[in-house]
């Protein structure tokens, strides 16, 4: 070829490179109607990194939250949710003898989607395995097995739970999350001290071998998972073709997604992408009662070294007096959650002492009630303690959280607190340093999203918790005492008084914990889809949802 | 200098600067508080001993200057090594991302380059007019942005047309799609993510552009062109353009390595599954073994990209083969 022949075949390569990008650039809007989702029956879901990403599909090597709706479409569980009520999933009924410690399971006949059979004894095997590897190789799902002592199959059909002691049914609300994983499947990599299990990943051989509604045939953790329908589903089959869990890595992406239609739903999109479609055509916004709690820990650790002032429950009534915790509901939130107002949360209203309110935004009562104790405020507007050391704490956060650590900063500065953010890389370390004796930390952000029944997250302020989840170093005899025995209260008034009492203890009594704001559930939904009813987890919630006309 | 000699001070320093970095990864990551059996994600409610049992089967517990040995003695048999997370080779967990980042890059670079040197070329041309500082100015303003501010405007202009995130249509496979829709629908997915980095970049390229051609504009031998009664654009494009091609070339290959490695802001804007998203995912996993393998590829990436312009230097320019 000349050489002024090749220049002009270099350039007309050119050309055609920019004018199919320009191209295809120019015609992204006509995109063929066959790939939409609506048209082909696919339900897309679009959830932030921050919620929904996910590394594995083992749930005993990934406790991510997008791990936990994936386990929803592909593992079954005994029970399922509709708020805090409980509702038959695999198992079709139960029945309870021997004053409420045993709990007999009838099963639904299934199957694996490789086609081996669904029976109790894939329930038993996973249980038995979590429960004899609860704190190591199945530590981050134990929980959900939390009293029992045994799990037997009676036989393929049936399964019989045996807990330590008499258990109320609400408690039965954790089996949601005990996730049954296929026996054949997970059983040759369990060997040993079970340790290895931890690197088995089933998104390496697809589709997954699942036992939900749906089975994965595609799994990007960070990207696109896409699941279709399981043909041996013991229940009701899904209405849809497939459904797509896309991760998003920032709200708007998710945002400009719903709004061009590319994604349907906006799973627990939260109160950023509801703000941002606000008044788009053919979405809706729905909020469910808020799952979630925020707090603000005192360090009460008898034994701390320094800061004795903090260990004033007068101290940290002013410092709960002065947040102004409207301002973080509407700034945080955009508006979608309330004021702090417990450790558990509005979907447990039930639960919750009528009379325990938020705190009010009192910043004159919190400077009385500091003046009252003595300490005068500095040249630098920083009250000053009697030893002479100024009232200055730390407060452990994470760099997410920037925007809540700026207004507790200005709240307490108000009433002449400093408060200083402490973004810790590992924050259990950070908190409970030093060698988990919790003697140098001062505040610590917390945030927790609940199961429904109320002894868990109250368990997290036991001295049993110490050195792990306990962000308050809070360990008191009579407290651990009354939660032991609120587990097996089987009345169920006696039990939510108990639970009134617990939360008391740590709210007011001691105020070893500040709420923050509990954060409303906010689903962000194409108004062509329907069956989507954001209170309910499980293959309940993902089967019934349909495309309308 | 010989042309061998040249060539054998250039990879030896290249090499050099590799291995530099391999060291300095080994360390960095080692000095930040917490390791991977302590992270949240993977271990939030387990024992100590089981976390101990974690640290071993990772090579954690061993002295830091075995776990180097074993390192470096991996990266000489090419093992990046297994990544903490997945327990999957490095570079399957590398390789990926990095097919994915490489055209998103090349047609951001194109773009930006077609668009700088189109500036650069009218402004030098139109040297003093409202042609040469209008345009000039606007990629420069484009240029100091943060890229991932253009990137949000993009997606918010243009969200409701194009793609937002991702790499392609998830569902198109459930269409039976031809080749072309398949093409067409991976551009669509770079259209926005490569524009951002064009109009990010354009502006250093049209300025490089424009300074190199008035610079070859001033030549004896354009005024002779002149002299001879050339037209203006004739004297630009044939004479004037290809002389000052050099500076702009090497930028080209100098810039390719950095964007690379930067391409972390544009993939988190546009959900975009490449390589620096996928070292962000590591650094929150606090996964060692693929943040190590990741920036020695990035480093590895500038250092031949720089490597490249020298040797095209070489080519190019005959005044350093003297």
């Amino acid at each position: 070829m000349s050489k002024s022949r090749r220049r002009r075949a270099a350039q007309v390569w050119c050309a055609v490179t920019v004018l199919a990008a320009v191209a295809t650039g120019c015609g992204a809007d006509a995109k063929p109607a066959t790939s939409s989702p609506a048209a082909s029956g696919i339900l897309s879901v679009g959830v932030t990194a921050s919620l929904g990403r996910m590394t594995s599909l083992n749930p005993l090597a990934d406790n991510l939250y997008g791990s936990w709706i994936a386990r929803q479409l592909i593992y079954p569980a005994l029970v399922q949710l509709n708020g805090t009520k409980l509702e038959p999933s695999w198992a079709s009924k139960w029945d309870v003898s021997e004053g409420g410690r045993v709990y007999t399971f009838h099963l639904r006949p299934g199957a694996w989607s490789d086609g081996k059979p669904l029976t109790a004894h894939d329930a038993a095997w996973t249980a038995n395995f979590e429960l004899k590897h609860a704190s190591d190789a199945a530590g981050l799902v134990s929980f959900a097995l939390e009293g029992v002592k045994s799990v037997k199959a009676a036989d393929d059909k049936t399964l019989v739970v045996t807990y330590a002691e008499a258990m109320p049914e609400s408690v039965l609300t954790l089996l949601a999350n005990f996730h049954v994983l296929p026996k054949h499947v997970y059983e040759p990599h369990a060997g040993g001290d079970g340790s290895k299990i931890l690197a088995f990943r089933p998104e390496d051989k697809l589709p997954a071998v699942s036992g939900g509604p749906f089975t994965v045939t595609e799994f990007a953790g960070d990207g696109t998972t896409i699941f279709e329908p399981n043909k041996g589903y013991f229940g009701t089959p899904p209405k849809v073709g497939a459904v797509g869990l896309q991760v998003f890595q920032n709200d708007e992406g998710l945002a400009q997604a719903l709004r061009a239609g590319t994604v349907a739903w906006g799973y627990g999109g939260g109160s950023a992408v509801a703000a941002s479609v606000k008044g788009a055509a053919g979405l809706k916004v729905a909020a469910s009662p808020s799952q979630e709690v925020a707090m603000l820990n005192v360090n009460t650790n008898p034994k701390k070294r320094d800061n004795p002032e903090l260990k004033q429950v007068q101290v940290r009534e002013a410092m709960s007096l002065a947040l102004d915790r409207a301002e973080l509901v509407e700034v945080v939130l955009n508006g979608y959650g309330r004021p702090g107002r417990s450790v558990l949360a509005p979907f447990q209203d039930e639960w919750i002492p009528k009379d325990l309110r938020a705190d009010p935004h009192d910043p004159a009562k919190a400077n009385g009630i500091l003046d009252g104790l003595g300490y005068k405020r500095g040249a630098d507007g920083i009250r000053v303690t009697p030893a002479g050391d100024r009232m200055s704490y730390s407060v452990v956060v994470w760099k997410e959280i920037s925007r809540v650590a700026e207004i507790l900063q200005k709240n307490l500065a108000e009433v002449g607190i400093e408060l200083k953010p402490d973004i810790a890389a590992d924050y259990t370390a950070a908190v409970t340093k030093p060698d988990g004796k919790y003697l140098d930390f001062d505040l610590a952000y917390s945030y927790w999203t609940l199961s429904p029944d109320p002894g868990g997250t109250l368990r997290v302020y036991s001295c049993d918790s110490w050195g792990s989840v306990n962000f308050a170093g809070f360990c008191d005899k009579d407290y651990d005492t009354l939660l032991d025995k609120q587990r097996g209260m089987l009345d169920p008034a006696e039990r939510t008084t108990a639970v009134g009492t617990l939360q008391k203890t740590l709210l007011r009594d001691t105020r070893a914990v500040l709420p923050l704001y509990h954060a409303e559930t906010v689903h962000v939904v194409r108004q062509d889809w329907a069956g989507i009813e954001t209170q309910r987890f499980g293959p309940g919630l993902w089967t019934q949802i349909h495309r309308v006309s | 200098m010989n042309r061998g000699g040249y060539l054998v001070r250039r990879l030896a320093s290249a090499l050099a600067t590799v291995a530099a970095a391999a060291v300095i990864n080994f360390v960095l990551f080692r000095a930040a508080p917490g390791d991977a059996a302590t992270q949240y994600q993977m271990c939030r409610t387990c024992s100590a001993e089981f976390r101990d049992y974690l640290r071993a089967e990772l090579g954690l517990d061993r002295p830091l200057l075995e776990q180097f040995w074993l390192y470096v003695s991996a990266l000489l048999r090419g093992d990046l090594g297994h990544s903490f997370q997945t327990r999957r080779p490095v570079w399957d967990e590398l390789a990926g991302p990095l097919a994915n980042t490489l055209p998103m890059v090349g047609l951001g670079l194109a773009f930006g380059l077609a668009l700088g040197l189109v500036i650069g070329v009218v402004a030098a041309w139109r040297r003093g007019t409202a042609a040469d500082w209008a345009p000039l100015s606007a990629s420069m303003f484009l240029s100091v942005l943060p890229i991932q501010w253009i990137g949000l405007m993009l997606l918010l202009l243009f969200g409701g047309m194009l793609p937002t995130g991702g790499i392609s249509d998830p569902y198109l496979r459930f269409s039976d799609p031809s080749w072309w829709q398949v093409l067409g629908d991976r551009l669509e997915h770079l259209a926005l993510p490569s524009l951002a980095i064009g109009l990010a970049w354009c502006g250093s390229w049209a300025l490089i552009a424009r300074s190199a051609l008035v610079g070859a504009l001033g030549e004896d031998y354009i005024l002779t062109a002149r002299a001879k009664g050339l037209t203006s654009w004739r004297i630009v494009r044939r004479y004037a353009l290809p002389n000052s091609l050099l500076p702009i070339t090497t930028l080209i290959f100098l810039t390719f390595g950095y964007i690379v490695a930067g391409s972390l802001l544009v993939e988190t804007v546009f959900s975009y599954p490449g390589i620096g998203l996928a070292l962000y995912q590591a650094v929150q996993n606090r996964d060692y073994a693929v943040l190590q393998g990741g920036f020695l590829l990035l480093t590895a990436a500038i250092v031949v990209a720089n490597l490249l312009a020298d040797l095209l230097y070489l080519k190019l320019d005959p005044r350093i083969r003297t």
